[in-house]
């Protein structure tokens, strides 16, 4: 006897009263303009690698610090290149040290934090100490230290900005770990036969991911602003290139005189990603949120 | 009546001792000298109340106590092997292969960001390291053998799309895609309503008189054993208090706490 025709009826009519459980929850509108945004600026990245309107280094290409005009979208700076490249230019700079130290953070905290988190005993002990040890410097102060001492090739500005939110990731998956390894998922995960390892990895992992993915959101955010702050420090990858933190200090001097182009336009891309990461971010913490219900 | 060869016995538990030691070493035991044997393709049941150890000798048998939890003395023989000198790797040769176990908390003991498909496929690939198709034919065919509808379609599903007596269904077919020679059921039907309850122990009836699958049945309800096991052990308080057929133990306890128990759970035909 086959029951498919009667179930697929009883699933028709959930469907259409709206109690369909199975439905996924629709996005929020934060989250839409948010995963908007950052696809814009990705799309920007990857388009800018091949082609900008103008060479992005190129002087005198218009006037000098010439105000914005239709050759020029956002005008030129003091050594006459056009800004709209050079900004254009910068988002592959910006954007891609963003997804390297986000994904660094993320992949290097979780497994450390789930690794002590599962095993505990001295190493989680030294963990906490060094993680303590970490937090407990300013930091912004500890990444100007730190790339003053290793240097300012692209590299090692990741690994620093990389280094500062480390801990929140280690702890949340630390604690999530910690939580949910005596669940009986996880015992039920031993009884079919698995290692610790594979309990750890293949079950307890993945039911962590969610803190730790809305944490990413909310620090890629933080890291697109230190990295414009870094660059606007001098502090950044190579000054000269295109960043826009760098951008906004070439055009610092200038702005008195009332040339707020040079300043306003990188700085503008700075609050856009920044925000938009944030509005992702939120939106993933308010469904961790709503889950934990 | 004769006692059974050894060889008809699948789980021979002697004298198994053990206890919970305190962070402060203080030791409260919660298993004292329990001796029982289960017949191979037999439906053993195992009845206590609550904290009379039950839950604690079946995970024992796993291996899966928390490390808390010292054995003192005993051994439990699987088929003529001691699982006790084993240690995690080879018992993990044993777990969800030859011996299975299902628990009380059906959903619980589900992981909640896998559908339920992969968890049953996870588990027949890692004992028998088949394609993924394969694997998802045999989950779908246990599914439908343990008669969850729709089979296919609610592979795709999260645990928390399973109501409780489904979900207890996809943990048998979990327990039982690798063909375990032993199946453990730790209170499968409690916290379920009648007509599912009803439903469950049909299956693993079934199972048990069809398939000759050996299943060790720990549950309070006296009235679940009465219908279906074959032999009885009764615990209280980590000790075993009795054990025999299921005829002698309901109709003719020895013990003055069985006698009690059956009493009590106002079972017809019992003289108070």
């Amino acid at each position: 006897m086959s029951t498919v025709p009667v179930f697929a009826r009883h699933r028709a009519r959930l469907v259409a009263n709206g109690e369909d459980l199975s439905a996924k929850a629709p996005w929020p509108l934060s989250l839409k303009i948010g995963v908007g945004v950052v696809g814009l600026f990705a799309v920007v990245a990857v388009v800018s690698s091949f082609w900008t309107p103008y060479p992005p280094m190129q002087p005198a290409t218009g006037a000098f610090l010439a105000p914005p005009s239709w050759a020029h979208p956002f005008g030129t700076d003091a050594v006459g290149a056009d800004i709209f490249s050079r900004a254009f230019a910068a988002t592959h700079t910006d954007v891609g040290i963003t997804v390297a130290v986000v994904a660094l953070a993320l992949f290097t905290g979780t497994v450390w934090g789930s690794l002590v988190g599962f095993y505990g005993g001295w190493a989680d002990a030294l963990t906490m100490r060094v993680l303590q040890t970490v937090q407990a410097f300013p930091a912004l102060l500890l990444a100007m230290l730190v790339i003053s001492a290793l240097g300012r090739a692209v590299l090692d500005v990741i690994l620093v900005v990389a280094l500062i939110p480390l801990p929140d990731y280690v702890r949340l998956a630390r604690a999530e770990i910690m939580t949910k390894k005596n669940w009986q998922f996880a015992e039920a995960a031993r009884m079919i036969g698995r290692r610790p390892a594979g309990v750890l990895f293949r079950h307890l992992v993945p039911n962590s991911m969610r803190p730790l993915l809305a944490n990413a959101g909310i620090n890629a955010s933080w890291v697109v602003a230190t990295v414009g702050g870094l660059g606007f420090l001098g502090l950044g990858i190579q000054p000269g290139s295109a960043e826009w933190g760098s951008m906004i200090a070439g055009g610092e001097s200038d702005i008195v005189s009332g040339v707020w182009w040079p300043c306003f336009f990188p700085g503008l891309a700075i609050f856009l990603l920044a925000y938009a990461f944030h509005l992702i971010g939120d939106a993933l913490t308010d469904a961790d949120i709503n889950r934990r219900r | 009546m004769t006692a059974p060869e050894p060889s008809d016995l699948i789980l021979d538990v002697k004298g198994y001792s053990g206890g919970f030691v305190s962070p402060a070493g203080r030791m409260k035991p919660v298993l004292d000298n329990v001796t029982f044997a289960a017949e191979r393709g037999k439906l053993t049941a195992l009845v206590g109340e609550t904290g009379s150890g039950k839950t604690a000798m079946a995970l024992s048998v796993l291996g899966l106590l928390p490390t808390s939890f010292r054995r003192t003395a005993g051994a439990i023989i699987y088929d003529g092997t001691d699982l006790l000198q084993q240690d995690e790797r080879g018992l993990r040769r044993f777990r969800g292969a030859q011996i299975s176990m299902v628990f009380q908390d059906a959903r619980g003991a589900l992981n909640p960001v896998f559908t339920v498909g992969k968890q049953i496929m996870d588990v027949c690939r890692l004992h028998r390291g088949v394609s993924k198709k394969e694997a998802a034919r045999m989950t779908e065919r246990m599914l439908d053998r343990v008669r969850v509808p729709e089979a296919r379609r609610r592979m795709q599903q999260y645990p928390h799309e399973f109501s409780g007596g489904m979900a207890q269904r996809a943990q048998l077919a979990m327990a039982l895609i690798c063909q375990p020679s032993l199946l453990l059921l730790d209170e499968p039907t409690t916290g379920l309503d009648v007509t599912i309850q009803a439903d469950i122990l049909d299956i693993i009836v079934d199972l048990n008189k069809n398939e000759g699958m050996s299943t060790l049945l720990i549950t309070h309800d006296l009235g679940v054993v009465a219908e279906t096991c074959d032999q009885v052990i009764v615990m209280q308080d980590g000790k075993v208090q009795e054990t025999g057929t299921c005829e002698q133990v309901m109709n003719k306890p020895v013990s003055v706490y069985a006698r009690q128990l059956i009493a009590d759970s106002r079972l017809e035909a019992v003289p108070r």
